[in-house]
């Protein structure tokens, strides 16, 4: 009888740093939402023509999203999975930038390139001898699709060069040698190993438009979604209602996204990865990389022209009309939307990323550490950090801010509570990070440890830590970078005082400072790209996203 | 330090599927035990229940009579080399070996000493240095080595040690263990798939198939007489023919097989009076022969060059025979008496009879 006390003593022990963390950081908030429910209005909300009118445009503006960005990554990820040549590597890397450049950035760059006076406008009217813009899709759903598109194609490549490289290439000789023909080897070994991949990357792409938030608020225009319409109503007890639903759509493409990822898991494990030489006679090859250029200059034309735009104050058509760091120095004496200087804004961005970032590294670490404990404990802690990954970030703020803001605490106005909102959405990030390099240890060398008589204190400093260290400072810096750029949780607790970059630079959208905003975003750009090449140098799987 | 080290009774089910069962047996201080088998039937599992690294479903460990199934691997002392060596790779060769001191909170003096005395031992001077990245497949192992015996190990556990290992490595390696071994008279554990490595190390051998102890013994009385025709197999008895049982005295079992009759060295189990029988022998100890000392004629049906070694296969009545010869001596004659009619001698002191 004692002895099963124990057992469940040690059972609850193992599984409380979850259990806290869980706790804290999305279950008591999302009580909080749950606790401001009027069930009477939410009953109302579910056949209000508004609310359906809302969901409806959400989940066409995903799937529009979701559709192209697939398809055309398809070839993409073949190529890059099939062959090797002197630039390929760099080649892939420029053409992924878009997805780990700040969303904001993508915004502002579809702003200047298909605004009135944008760059598309420009050419076209010269080519059109028109005298008004030809496009005009700004400030509706289209430009939130396309800019979805320019943003997750990079995502969908990745996702699916891991599939297209998981094929066997033994089980291709092996279907060609018994007589396969194209067509035939594709449908029995391609195809086969290509769906979960498919439907993965379709459904993260889907799942990451459907809970996007800059994007919509900023070049949707009247077209809102129920992300942007629980920022709006943040004040309103209708906001829960929304939150609630929104919720309960995320949390299902999250057990979606989450199952799918155990099939990938067992696929991605058989690959052998052969890539073949780019030859002047393989014309097929050819055609691809054509086609992959095209794609890549498309890609990072936006990125371009905001860095463009930063150091050429009178504008960009194709090449900066001029090369000036005005830009710069007039950050310093500008006003900046808040009142506050630009100095005060980066220092409250650079303490906030420094803190969120050191403090997800020790939660992951500390988490994933306990999660070695037993198999079970493992999976359950890998299984609950996966779950946020595409999680409604508004409804998270509003939880935290009801919670923390003005409930169990009162930290509104104050930078904690956007460190504690950001380390909800970056710690799934780190740990996976920190988990993958841990997993990578091997069973063996903890059990070794154990043999020789270490303590769980003594192999994790002597042994475990160093030989993770690297994933360490890499999930150090992905936080860092996250949180430099994150938007929503900074732009749902900014005040006048309580500022960060992203938020100044949507500001500075808003008050139509292009020229300001795009210096605001060359710098976010210029430290977040810098964080990620070093921590994907430091861990190749710094740039996964599943 | 050194421990005598008994099982009793270990089961061990992973999701429903019996991974070990009923295993027990008893090593004597200072003795080696080879556990024999192919891969998958247990020996691992068995291996790690006995560190301590895996609980069992039911069973004891005892070390010295001393029940210690309870007991935690750090606090076992003992010393386990793993299948795939599990070195540390972010410490160098001296501080992988000071790893179990250290642990155990070692002075640094003494711990310096002792590394020094077993780097001496396993021969790793010069190498102290360097990280396992750095050292070829052999220097690892005998780090792996090094480091299981560096703290005192009351027992020592080898999982498959050779296995990944090329042959001209293996005897350098076998080498060390076997010294090793005997310069500590450390109990050990001995756990691999090669009936030749296990017949060399140990004074004790377990033979074992899906998850169960089959036969254990002296090694040299359970080479030459197994009591299980599966072990027998195991051990090298391919062979196997058909014979009826004549008669049977103290030590002897009177049988025929083919005509022939054969007198065959009774097992200390062997009961039976009459009926039908089996017998198993290795083609290391049969022959092809013209004439006299045939158990057997068939037709000599191919050889097949291995070397210094020949194999013929003889097609029988009893059923297909292979012999092993020198191909130096024996490949000209017989690759001449392919197809024709031949006889095998077999010693009867070598075979088994089932």
């Amino acid at each position: 009888m004692e002895q099963r006390g124990q057992g469940w003593l040690v059972l609850a022990l193992d599984y409380l740093p979850l259990v806290l963390f869980f706790g804290f950081f999305y279950a008591v908030p999302m009580l909080y939402v749950l606790a401001s429910l009027n069930l009477t209005e939410l009953i109302s909300l579910l056949g209000d023509p508004y609310v359906l009118k809302l969901t409806g445009a959400t989940i066409l503006e995903a799937f529009l999203s979701t559709i192209p960005s697939v398809v055309l990554a398809l070839p993409i990820a073949y190529f890059l999975s099939r062959y090797s040549f002197k630039w390929s590597k760099m080649l892939r890397n420029l053409l992924l930038t878009p997805f780990f450049v700040p969303a904001l950035a993508v915004t502002e760059g579809m702003i200047l390139m298909l605004g009135e006076n944008g760059t598309v406008n420009r050419i076209l009217e010269a080519l059109l001898h028109s005298a008004t813009p030809v496009v005009n899709i700004l400030y509706s759903m289209d430009a939130v699709v396309v800019a979805h598109v320019f943003y997750y194609l990079p995502l969908a490549v990745m996702i699916l060069e891991q599939g297209f490289s998981s094929v066997d290439q033994d089980l291709i000789d092996a279907a060609q040698v018994s007589g396969a023909d194209w067509f035939n080897s594709f449908k029995a070994v391609y195809l086969n190993t290509l769906v979960p991949f498919l439907a993965a990357s379709s459904l993260l792409v889907f799942a990451f438009s459907f809970i996007s938030y800059s994007t919509p608020i900023l070049i949707g225009g009247r077209f809102s979604t129920l992300e942007v319409e629980i920022y709006s109503t943040r004040t309103r007890s209708i906001s829960s209602s929304l939150a609630f639903i929104q919720l309960a759509l995320t949390l299902l493409l999250s057990v979606s996204i989450l199952m799918l990822r155990d099939r990938l898991y067992v696929r991605g494990k058989t690959a052998e990865r052969r890539r073949t030489s780019l030859s002047v006679s393989d014309w097929h090859g050819k055609v691809l990389l054509g086609y992959v250029l095209a794609i890549t200059a498309v890609e990072l034309f936006p990125v371009y022209l905001v860095l463009a735009q930063s150091v050429s104050p009178s504008g960009v058509f194709l090449l900066p009309s001029s090369f000036s760091l005005a830009n710069f120095t007039n950050l310093f004496s500008a006003n900046l939307g808040f009142g506050l200087k630009f100095v005060d804004i980066l220092l409250q961005s650079l303490a906030i990323g420094v803190v969120v970032a050191l403090s997800s590294v020790v939660v992951s670490v500390f988490l994933i550490w306990q999660g070695s404990r037993s198999e079970s404990v493992g999976k359950v802690t890998g299984t609950v950090l996966s779950l946020p990954l595409s999680i409604s970030r508004s409804s998270l703020a509003l939880g935290i801010m009801l919670c923390y803001g003005f409930g169990l605490l009162t930290l509104y106005g104050s930078w904690t509570i956007i460190a504690i909102g950001q380390i909800a959405i970056i710690v799934p990030l780190t740990a996976r990070l920190v988990e993958a390099s841990w997993t990578r240890i091997g069973a063996d060398v903890r059990q070794a440890a154990e043999l020789f008589g270490a303590s769980r204190i003594f192999a994790f400093l002597k042994v475990e830590l160093p030989l993770i260290a690297p994933a360490v400072l890499a999930s150090f810096l992905l936080a860092f970078s996250s949180s430099i750029s994150e938007f929503t949780m900074a732009n749902f607790f900014s005040t006048f005082s309580l500022v960060t970059l992203p938020v100044s630079v949507a500001s500075l959208i808003d008050l139509r400072r292009m020229d300001l905003a795009a210096t605001l975003n060359g710098i976010i750009i210029v430290i977040v790209i810098g964080a990620e090449v070093a921590s994907s140098f430091l861990s190749d799987e710094a740039l996964r996203v599943i | 330090m050194t421990v005598e080290l008994e099982l009793r009774g270990i089961n061990k089910t992973y999701d429903g599927t019996p991974a070990v069962v009923n295993i027990s047996f008893r090593i004597p201080s200072g003795k080696v035990m080879a556990l024999l088998g192919p891969s998958g039937c247990g020996k691992t599992t068995t291996l790690k229940v006995i560190a301590g690294l895996i609980p069992p479903d039911s069973g004891s460990v005892i070390f010295d009579g001393q029940d210690v199934t309870q007991v935690p691997a750090a606090s076992r002392n003992i010393g386990m080399v793993f299948q795939n060596l599990a070195l540390f790779p972010n410490l160098t060769v001296e501080e992988n070996i000071a790893f179990p001191l250290e642990a155990r909170g070692g002075d640094r003096t003494s711990i310096s000493s002792k590394v020094g005395e077993v780097v001496q031992l396993v021969e790793l001077q010069g190498l102290e240095k360097r990280y396992p990245h750095q050292l070829s497949g052999g220097q690892q192992q005998r780090v792996a080595i090094a480091r299981a015996i560096s703290a005192d190990a009351k027992l020592v556990l080898l999982d498959e040690p050779l296995a990944s290992l090329d042959p001209a490595l293996k005897g350098e390696v076998f080498t060390v263990i076997r010294n090793v071994q005997r310069e500590l008279n450390v109990t050990t554990l001995y756990v691999t798939h090669d009936q030749t490595e296990a017949v060399l190390i140990s004074d004790l051998l377990g033979v074992m198939f899906a998850g169960k102890l089959d036969s254990v013994g002296e090694t040299r009385e359970l080479y030459e007489s197994p009591p299980t025709e599966e072990s027998a197999r195991f051990l090298g008895a391919t062979n196997a023919i058909l014979c009826e049982i004549q008669s049977v005295t103290e030590h002897e079992v009177v049988v025929s097989a083919g005509g022939t009759t054969i007198n065959v060295t009774r097992p200390r189990w062997w009961n039976a009076r009459h009926g039908t029988a089996k017998l198993q022998f290795r083609p290391d100890d049969s022959q092809v022969s013209d004439s006299t000392g045939s158990v057997v004629r068939g037709r000599l049906v191919s050889l097949t060059y291995g070397g210094s070694r020949l194999l013929s296969k003889v097609s029988t009545d009893l059923g297909e025979i292979q012999c092993a010869g020198n191909s130096s001596t024996q490949y000209d004659h017989l690759s001449k008496m392919i197809g024709k009619e031949v006889g095998v001698a077999v010693d009867p002191h070598r075979m088994v009879l089932f």
